[in-house]
């Protein structure tokens, strides 16, 4: 079951939208979303805000043997942590070639469907 | 001998099984079996155990309910003179926490003698899918990380990543972390993996994701392991090889990776700062390193953070042979989990028992010479605390 004060997040999904959480009280942004602000505590529902969707891989790999068995027919596949622009980090998969990916390569966000659900995946962008 | 002030607590007896797939033995079994090696160890009469603490077992959830519910009592033969028992776990960290945990009843009064158990069954016990499932789940967020196919390896694999990039730490130098494992599993009846293997062997295994290969990653395992925990002032009345625990400390920094400001760091250097302060040593007073090990870019931030070395440097004094058998800083003496093998809250419980076992000089062909001070880490989950024990066989 997902958190309500989270909703927004998914509705933006489907919207093809990336939101963040910014808070109401203390102003910071946070992500993954927490069930109140992790920096004030403030209950009070967040300022979702569109992120430009832009960001630098933190780090990263290429999964090629033993993921979760549901990732078996996806293999070989990429992951990474990116720093958002806005500050704050995520963890995600890479849709475009990796091969020569290195920390530090900017991405784009671009929305995949999977399994029914959008989800905010990432493109290496010059 | 007298009041023993400058010590927190004492760890009077050990027991361990080989680690590695017994698919005849039973979790129960084995820790049954470990906890009767351990009273037997300390000498003490098996009444004399007012507490039993469990950990964690992860192979199956009703096991764990009978070590959450009393079923060690009874197994034991100790209904109505055990005055409690209860659960400690932390994953990784296990093996620190149950000490701490322990240690600190012991040291208010609030118990005499306690029994710390751990068993797990993750080679035989569990079907290998289920054992995936498990660890693509344990402290990766499920609604924003499980749908992008984290787990257990890809997190290692980012970490070490991140750390190769911020270090230049080789590829060759992470393998050797692996070699060093192996030349002290080679020493150790009860690892799983004891056939020599160098630095070629390791990087042309398997690629499971970049940059660890199959042979960086720990093996899941059947183990178990018990230690007891006494009060200073007692452990020398107790037997003639107490362990004094000096300092204890630690820092949890994250849950999911992806939330650790500087993942290539962890909180071993504010932790291992408090834990010297606290038993009164420095670095350099250290005779052996039992640094828990789930993938080799672990024992070399531990390394680093803890003040033996610069940081960027543990690749290249691994790689020179300093912390295998006869080199300078002994680490991981008990072949980590990169070779005596993975049972999960058990790999950091196994590196307890191996730090109080050289320190009681019982090591076998594997004892360090003359060895007084140890540290022991342990770190849970996604590598989400960092804590650090010092332990020595005297009081300073």
């Amino acid at each position: 079951m997902r958190m309500k004060i989270a909703q927004p997040f998914y509705e933006g999904l489907e919207a093809r939208k990336l939101l963040v959480p910014w808070c109401k009280s203390c102003g910071k942004p946070h992500f993954y979303p927490r069930s109140a602000c992790p920096h004030c505590w403030c209950e009070e529902d967040y300022d979702w805000r569109e992120a430009k969707g832009t960001g630098v891989i933190h780090t990263f790999t290429i999964v090629r043997s033993n993921p979760p068995p549901v990732f078996v027919p996806m293999l070989p596949f990429p992951i990474a942590i990116i720093d958002l622009d806005e500050g704050v980090r995520l963890l995600s998969n890479i849709v475009s070639d990796y091969e020569d990916m290195a920390i530090g390569d900017k991405v784009q966000v671009e929305f995949v469907t999977r399994g029914g659900e959008s989800l905010p995946m990432f493109r290496r962008i010059p | 001998m007298g009041k023993r002030s400058g010590a927190i607590a004492a760890i009077v007896g050990i027991g361990e099984v080989p680690t590695g797939k017994f698919p005849e033995r039973t979790a129960l079994e084995a820790a049954a079996q470990v906890s009767r090696l351990a009273v037997q160890d300390a000498g003490i009469d098996k009444r004399d155990i007012d507490v039993i603490m469990t950990t964690g077992a992860i192979f199956s959830r009703d096991f764990n309910s009978d070590l959450i519910f009393g079923r060690m009592v009874e197994e034991l033969g100790l209904n109505g003179s055990v005055h409690s028992t209860m659960q400690v776990m932390s994953g990784g960290a296990s093996g620190s926490s149950l000490t701490k945990t322990a240690s600190a009843l012991v040291n208010a009064g609030l118990a005499k003698n306690v029994l710390c158990v751990h068993a797990d069954k993750l080679a035989t016990g569990i079907a290998i899918a289920d054992a995936i499932e498990v660890f693509s789940s344990l402290g990766i967020p499920e609604d924003w990380e499980r749908p992008y196919g984290q787990h257990m390896g890809s997190m290692a694999a980012m970490l070490t990543k991140r750390y190769m990039q911020e270090t230049g730490t080789t590829a060759e130098q992470l393998a050797a972390v692996c070699v060093s494992a192996r030349k002290w599993a080679e020493l150790n009846p009860n690892a799983m993996f004891r056939k020599p293997m160098d630095i070629e062997e390791v990087l042309s295994s398997k690629m499971l994701s970049d940059p660890i290969h199959a042979k960086e990653s720990n093996m899941l395992a059947d183990g178990a392991a018990a230690f007891v925990v006494t009060s200073a002032e007692r452990a020398p009345d107790v037997t003639d090889t107490p362990v004094y625990l000096l300092g204890a400390a630690g820092r949890v920094t994250h849950y999911s990776l992806s939330q650790d400001a500087d993942m290539a760091r962890f909180g071993y250097a504010a932790a291992a700062r408090e834990a010297f302060a606290m038993a009164g040593i420095g670095p350099k007073d250290v005779d052996i390193a039992e640094i828990y090990d789930a993938y080799p870019v672990i024992n070399l931030i531990a390394l680093e953070e803890m003040g033996f070395v610069e940081r960027g440097t543990a690749g290249a004094f691994v790689a020179a042979g300093n912390t295998w058998p006869g080199g300078k800083l002994p680490m991981t003496t008990n072949g980590g989990m990169l070779s005596q093998g993975h049972t999960g809250a058990g790999g950091g419980v196994a590196i307890l028992v191996e730090a109080v076992r050289q320190l009681m000089g019982k090591a076998g062909p594997r004892q360090v010479p003359n060895a007084r001070i140890a540290v022991e880490t342990g770190s849970g989950g996604t590598y989400m605390d960092a804590q650090v024990l010092v332990l020595s066989n005297e009081v300073r």
